[in-house]
């Protein structure tokens, strides 16, 4: 309930914030009003300026934010956000050009005023944000290119935005509303120096050394990372960080990666890492004793956050990585709750930590079913997708609807799961799942 | 599962940013109070029987309205300007207006070397494409009934 009410007050504050520019004209006086089209359209374009500078917040990963949440909720909300506050962006221009046909005059090359040209390259680069997140990969665009990409584009584009507001300056005119955009501005500014300075040099602090690279089944590697001079982490298992590898903390390039390892040890930390893109498919290439710096730990992924009498894990390939931090932690904790593991994979051979599960069912009461899609021939177990047939199956036991589901795969698999676990019967909010593909 | 939860928030977040919008537009529009601390210039000329500004001030005219006013509309200009009530629309006027006195003043137009009376259209004469004196080609979107605006009848 805290959290709720927590929650439902960052979206009343992030409301507010949002039309604070139309707030501060309303409250504090307004120039001659137009028309309703053309107030309209100021009106969005001032919204939707003031939605994109807010995600300098969202993205910024502060604690406090994301706590009644969890960061890939908040993650995705400013995916969402962003597009829609994109489209008030350019509904912007579309109904001015559409309510006056005339307005169209002021991108004559000979006449275009530098207001105007801020306003119509903050668009562009507004558009290039968004197509570029949507179709990254239609484009081909690697991970940490599109990150560079995003962030200078985001900040050029929100420092013309402002400029074009000040240069248009009808709205804007009065000493206290450009002090208001100043500061509004500033706060936006404020985020972006935190988040690329100021915590960075915070994690110059809390170093880490690559202790060793274990080759793992299915084309993953585990990180064995080590605490160099400092405590090490506290985290719950089943949660993430942001890592960066033998760069500066200060660089953008960084990718998250869920903890492996047992959140009872806080002397390593473990993240399995599969090779699917640019920089994960060079993971096997590092060399022990390489820097390190984790920004963590984020997440909502835990039994710690779910008490229950009983947890069920749904695991897809990779997706098995915060799976086993659980269960390791469960392992080292000596919890004695029954335990259920489906884990389904490719084929047999790639199924990863499938010697370290069978070495698990003897330190806690955990039952494993294997489902693969592609079994060699005398497979004796579970085939082809997780299935609610499979579920009613091998999960038997009539506490199950009191258990706690925690499912991590691809997206396909956890919505089927999702589907399966209601066609079971199991509440919604029994089941717990986390996307950290924050593009 | 928890994507489909943000995206409710952000599209209930977005549809409340959409309402406050249009409120601001509503409210916004009837409000008729002066610039912030700024005054538009008055006018150089009287507005009887030259009601159809942008006859004279459209973008592509010899005087064009400055491209800071782009959107507003014909009836706004008088709102700022000189403060004066609109005047009646020419239809009410009979079509062609009287000359004012200070149009030679203010546009320095030649004033009409005849007597206007008795003349059914000047553009009989001074069409700027056909005319046997023909108007310069500057003057070919202007309205008929605006000559006399500024160019006032010769003694």
């Amino acid at each position: 309930m805290r959290h709720l009410l927590y929650g439902a007050f960052w979206i009343a504050i992030y409301l507010v914030l949002a039309v604070s520019p139309l707030l501060v004209l309303l409250v504090g006086g307004a120039p001659s009003g137009r028309d309703f089209w053309r107030d309209f359209s100021v009106g969005l374009g001032f919204s939707g300026l003031s939605m994109a500078g807010l995600q300098f917040f969202l993205t910024g990963r502060f604690k406090w934010l994301t706590l009644p949440y969890g960061i890939d909720v908040v993650y995705h909300f400013h995916r969402q956000i962003s597009i829609i506050a994109f489209f008030f962006i350019l509904s912007h221009p579309a109904i001015l050009i559409l309510s006056s046909p005339e307005t169209l005059s002021v991108l004559r090359p000979s006449e275009v005023p530098w207001r105007i040209a801020a306003g119509v390259a903050a668009l562009v680069l507004f558009a290039t944000i968004i197509t570029t997140s949507v179709y990254r990969g239609r484009l081909g665009i690697s991970y940490e290119r599109w990150r560079v990409i995003h962030g200078y584009a985001a900040v050029a584009a929100a420092a013309l935005g402002v400029m074009h507001i000040m240069g248009v300056d009808y709205y804007s005119h009065a000493p206290a509303k450009r002090l208001f955009w100043i500061a509004l501005g500033a706060a936006w500014v404020l985020a972006l120096v935190y988040v690329r300075i100021g915590k960075p040099a915070m994690m110059l602090r809390t170093p880490y050394r690559v202790e060793k690279v274990l080759k793992e089944r299915g084309s993953s590697w585990t990180l064995v990372l080590k605490p160099d001079g400092h405590r090490g982490l506290t985290f719950k298992p089943g949660q993430f960080g942001w890592l960066t590898l033998g760069r500066s903390p200060f660089s953008i390039r960084e990718n998250p990666f869920s903890f492996s390892s047992s959140a009872m040890r806080n002397d390593e930390v473990r993240m399995t890492i599969k090779e699917l893109g640019d920089f994960t498919s060079r993971i096997r290439e590092t060399a022990p004793g390489t820097r390190a710096y984790i920004d963590g730990p984020y997440g909502m992924f835990t039994i710690d956050r779910h008490l229950a009498p009983g947890y069920v894990f749904i695991a897809g390939g990779v997706g098995i990585a915060p799976v086993m931090g659980m269960l390791r932690t469960l392992a080292d904790r000596g919890d004695k709750r029954p335990l259920f593991l489906f884990y389904c994979s490719r084929s047999w051979e790639e199924t990863t930590f499938r010697e370290e599960i069978g070495g698990l069912e003897g330190r806690v009461d955990l039952k494993t079913v294997y489902v693969v899609e592609s079994p060699n021939p005398g497979w004796a177990g579970e085939t082809g997708y997780m299935s609610a047939q499979i579920l009613a199956r091998r999960l038997t036991t009539p506490e199950r609807l009191e258990y706690q589901y925690f499912v991590c795969g691809p997206h396909p698999m956890q919505m089927a799961v999702k589907d399966a676990l209601d066609e079971l019967g199991v509440p919604g909010e029994q089941v717990q799942s986390e996307s950290i593909n924050f593009i | 599962m928890r994507e489909t939860y943000s995206t409710h928030i952000a599209l209930l977040t977005g549809f409340l940013i959409l309402v406050v919008t249009a409120a601001f537009a509503i409210i916004q529009n009837p409000q008729l109070a002066a610039l912030d601390g700024r005054s538009a210039p008055a006018l150089p000329h009287s507005v009887e029987g030259r009601e159809r500004c942008l006859a004279c001030h459209g973008r592509d005219s010899a005087r064009p309205y400055p491209q800071r006013h782009l959107g507003w509309k014909e009836a706004h200009c008088l709102r700022c300007h000189d403060g004066m009530p609109l005047p009646k629309s020419s239809d009410e006027t009979g079509g062609r207006s009287a000359a004012p006195a200070e149009s030679a003043h203010v546009f320095n137009a030649a004033p009409v070397p005849h007597p206007i009376e008795g003349y059914e259209s000047c553009l009989g004469c001074h069409h700027p494409d056909n005319g046997i004196l023909r108007a310069p080609s500057s003057h070919g979107k202007w309205p008929e009934d605006g000559c006399t605006g500024c160019h006032a009848e010769g003694p």
